[in-house]
């Protein structure tokens, strides 16, 4: 996932927070969350849709997430929820974005001592 | 490009990066869905839309540069390579060896035991499977580690390369190898020999001993070849399999 088409080494880690996040809202299958990733960020990322499956699988793997054959318009589909380990990750993942994110916007608004004058 | 070829390219290019079949049909499946419901989502059957709607899945090869990406984060064996091809492989030897010798040392007490003999003699059933045992035992643990690093390396879909350099580190470990197993009641005394000839006790037919060591010859005794040997086969053998098992995939495909 990408704000441009690269994903730039900062945003490690980032595509996993999104996908918790959301399916700590309600659990979806594989289209259902791609659909709500675009909705939630207001269609600002671009990303390969087919790209979130492995990183779902992986999840899993890590018993951040659970699958579970489920019956979905008439069509058994993989549903994926967020594990209690996975609700963990989330909170301390969260927690350190947000830290990050208010540390970044003080540097880039000068600092704690304001922008250094220019001779 | 139409769903179908979308499909096949990404199963060809999956297989191509060696992942495990199960994992393979795991996301080809789950992708399959996906392009289901895009479809429905559009509720269109029109030709030109079904060759466009593969586009916002990305290539078939960046998603399988994905699925190869996230499945080695997943694995030790991926993320530390060296310590799981290299110092692993020949810790698990060791400790192999260690675990054959006790084996092999309780099992003869047990034997003795069973058989109700006492004093120095072993039963001749057994001496006469002795040497056959005794060879068996020391090769047991290189075989069986050399599998083991062979099948890691399957299921991580880390390559060739890994566990080629794993199988010839257990072949120059395991090539160097020396066991001496000596028991009275046997005509020669000798079940297993390398070349400790410099250092073996005078010959007493009522002595037994093990003696275990390294060392390199420029003429190797017959058994260190062998040991030498079989990490090789194990590892070729893996990789022939790997190379067949690949090739089906993308003639599947």
């Amino acid at each position: 996932m990408a704000l441009r088409k690269s994903n730039p080494s900062f945003l490690n880690g980032v595509p996993e927070m999104l996908i918790l996040e959301l399916l700590s809202r309600r659990p979806m299958h594989g289209y259902e969350l791609v659909q709500t990733i675009r909705a939630a960020t207001d269609g600002s990322l671009e990303f390969g849709e087919g790209c979130v499956y492995p990183i779902l699988h992986r999840l899993e793997s890590d018993k951040l997430l659970a699958a579970s054959k489920e019956t979905v318009g008439g069509r058994v589909r993989l549903v994926y929820r967020v594990a209690p380990k996975g609700k963990a990750q989330l909170a301390d993942s969260v927690s350190s974005w947000r830290r990050v994110v208010a540390a970044i916007d003080t540097a880039l608004e000068g600092g704690a001592h304001g922008r250094a004058a220019v001779a | 490009m139409d769903a179908q070829q979308w499909l096949n390219q990404l199963q060809a290019a999956l297989a191509r990066q060696k992942l495990p079949p199960f994992y393979v049909e795991r996301l080809v499946a789950e992708l399959s869905d996906h392009i289901t419901d895009s479809l429905e989502d559009r509720m269109s059957t029109d030709a030109k839309d079904l060759r466009h709607f593969t586009s916002p899945l990305g290539s078939p090869t960046a998603v399988a540069a994905a699925a190869i990406g996230e499945f080695r984060k997943r694995r030790f064996s991926t993320r530390h390579p060296i310590l799981s091809f290299v110092v692993m492989p020949v810790l698990l030897l060791l400790v192999g060896w260690i675990s054959v010798v006790l084996l092999f040392v309780l099992g003869a007490q047990a034997v003795l035991w069973l058989s109700g003999e006492s004093g120095e003699k072993f039963p001749q059933w057994l001496i006469a499977c002795l040497p056959v045992l005794t060879g068996a035992f020391v090769l047991a643990p290189i075989v069986l580690v050399a599998a083991l690093v062979c099948r890691v390396a399957g299921r991580s879909a880390i390559g060739w390369k890994w566990p080629v350099i794993a199988c010839i580190l257990l072949a120059f470990v395991g090539g160097a190898a020396l066991f001496d197993v000596k028991v009275s009641g046997v005509d020669r005394g000798v079940l297993h020999e390398t070349t400790f000839k410099d250092v073996r006790p005078a010959p007493n037919k009522d002595q037994r001993h093990m003696m275990f060591g390294f060392g390199l010859n420029m003429r190797p005794h017959p058994w260190q070849v062998v040991q030498f040997l079989v990490p090789l086969a194990v590892c070729g053998l893996f990789v022939w399999r790997q190379h067949s098992q690949r090739r089906q995939h993308v003639l599947a495909g």
